[in-house]
């Protein structure tokens, strides 16, 4: 049963009342539902002064005692109790397959970030960086150690992404290129993980500590002249070392065979300061040079001009250059069709 | 004596995720719930489904709840519209059209000692006559108004009766609860404003 809190008896005197403002009263409706014993000699009291409106408040109270005569439907206390259990017990239910859902989205979250991470490592310890520059245009690449590297024409340089992470510090070249490679050694007696630098072409390696040298693979030759320092450079194929000091030059033909060759330093590192140095050179070397850089490819009218040789400096800074220091030098006509060139005898 | 906390910081606690405010709830409210539930299902088993799935449901969604400070008045509200949709289960498990059998179960008694005297037997039986033969609505309409004590804007809203629009007290039935209840015709008219509103 409902239970009212008791209320005052508002200051009402009821005399202008008919039945159906009683029966629409909250306080005549407490007072006939709950027959509480305030209410009760209130409205004996108000019946006593005999009002003229008895008859309406008579009317309206047998009215609402025929309403309210339905009883009330009470549940059992086995009901109230066995429900109020069934509830809960539902809700129980509920919150723990709610909490093995989050358990299981938490633990999928931890994997899927897990594998992101492991995919992200493999990606960074795994993944290499190739640079790699065009015919006709020369690249600087800075290594994330310091050390720098600048392309020739038509070269590729490939390391490792996690380059700073590995044993040692390993680059691979295909083309030419020159190395001024940061010296992090401290103790030269002890020479710590992450101090050597390797440069590796397909014919030979160059391991150095910190040093200038110019790398060259074209052709299954690998060439190597030291500027600065002291590298050793070992054969690919014969495996074979040898230690090299400031002026040093050193050829690998496809054998691994090493190739003496007078040469001076000059004549590597011209490419820097875009020439190329000819000593005694033929003709066709000097051609060959032309086509690595520049992608084209160069067609003698007679062979015999190919086995000239030339002394001297030819600018390669750009094709039209070379070509007419080549015209003049080997009184040659030049004909371009795309990507081939023709020298005509005149 | 420990005062009883409010309605409206008990509906506060459940919102927050409390489940002794929810058995709290449970306790104060499912006399009322019950009572009005086989009033309008007469089926104990039907009405218990109602009031679990109910009680289940306010505490799944209790965070998007509103606040409220007359619980018993939403939980009857939101009783009401489960034991719709039950009904209207039915009526598509049972091909029963729940129209024609619709019942809300209020019946008025003469045995009740003190409407018994003599002189008031004659008007007594008529009116109670009369008042059993209200429409399921109406008795539905006098049950919230007397029984739980509600208003007459409260009442509109439980019953739908402003939206709908569908209930529409007919001529008859109007007069005849104007001679039940003896109403005279301009408070008829505000009950029915209050109700199309």
């Amino acid at each position: 049963m409902i239970i009212k809190s008791f209320k005052v008896m508002p200051n009402k005197t009821y005399t202008s009342y008919n039945t159906e403002n009683f029966l629409d009263d909250a306080d005549f409706l407490r007072y006939v539902k709950y027959n509480n014993s305030t209410d009760v000699s209130f409205w004996d009291i108000w019946q006593s002064t005999a009002p003229e409106n008895l008859k309406s408040f008579n009317e309206a109270k047998l009215q609402l005692q025929i309403i309210l005569s339905d009883q009330p439907r009470v549940e059992t206390i086995n009901f109230r109790d066995q429900l109020l259990l069934d509830i809960n017990g539902s809700i129980d239910v509920i919150q723990k397959n709610k909490q093995r859902k989050t358990i299981r989205l938490v633990l999928n979250l931890g994997i899927a970030a897990s594998l992101l991470v492991f995919a992200f490592i493999s990606w960074f310890f795994l993944s290499t960086v190739t640079v790699k520059s065009n015919f006709a245009e020369n690249r600087l690449v800075h290594l994330p150690d310091g050390s720098e590297i600048q392309l020739n024409a038509n070269s590729v340089l490939t390391y490792a992404r996690a380059f700073k992470w590995k044993a040692r510090r390993e680059v691979h070249l295909k083309g030419e290129a020159y190395f001024k490679v940061k010296h992090i050694n401290i103790n030269p007696d002890q020479v710590k993980k992450g101090e050597l630098f390797v440069a590796v072409t397909d014919g030979a390696k160059v391991q150095v500590l910190g040093t200038e040298f110019n790398l060259k693979y074209r052709h299954n030759i690998t060439a190597v002249a030291l500027i600065k320092g002291k590298i050793r450079v070992s054969s690919n194929k014969t495996g074979k070392s040898y230690m090299m000091h400031p002026g040093d030059f050193i050829d690998f033909d496809h054998d691994g065979n090493r190739i003496e060759k007078a040469n001076t330093l000059n004549n590597q590192t011209a490419w820097l300061s875009g020439k190329i140095i000819v000593n005694q050179t033929t003709v066709n070397e000097i051609l060959r040079e032309f086509e690595d850089l520049y992608g084209y490819k160069v067609i003698l009218d007679s062979p015999a001009l190919g086995n000239k040789k030339i002394d001297g400096a030819i600018s390669i800074r750009s094709e039209e250059s070379l070509l007419f220091t080549l015209k003049n030098i080997l009184n040659v006509n030049i004909q371009k069709e795309g990507k081939t060139i023709y020298l005509k005898n005149r | 004596m420990k005062k009883a906390i409010t309605d409206y910081d008990l509906w506060q606690n459940l919102l927050d995720g409390d489940r002794l405010a929810l058995n709290e709830i449970y306790e104060r409210s499912l006399s009322p719930l019950y009572q009005y539930g086989m009033r309008m299902l007469q089926d104990e088993d039907a009405v218990r489904d109602c009031l679990h799935n109910l009680f289940v449901k306010i505490w799944v969604n209790h965070k998007t709840l509103k606040p409220t400070d007359n619980i018993k008045y939403y939980l009857i509200s939101a009783l009401r519209n489960s034991i719709i949709n039950y009904k209207a289960q039915e009526k598509k498990i049972q091909k029963v059209d729940i129209h024609e059998n619709e019942v809300f179960d209020l019946k008025f008694t003469v045995e009740a000692e003190y409407i018994k005297k003599e002189e008031q037997s004659q008007k007594v039986m008529q009116l109670s006559d009369a008042m059993n033969k209200l429409t399921p609505r109406q008795k539905e309409i006098i049950y919230l108004k007397y029984f739980e004590e509600m208003d007459y804007d409260e009442i509109a809203e439980i019953m739908d009766l402003s939206k709908k629009g569908t209930y529409k007290l007919s001529a008859r039935a109007l007069e005849a609860l104007r001679e039940i209840l003896n109403v005279d015709k301009a408070m008829l008219l505000a009950v029915l404003l209050a109700i199309k509103r």
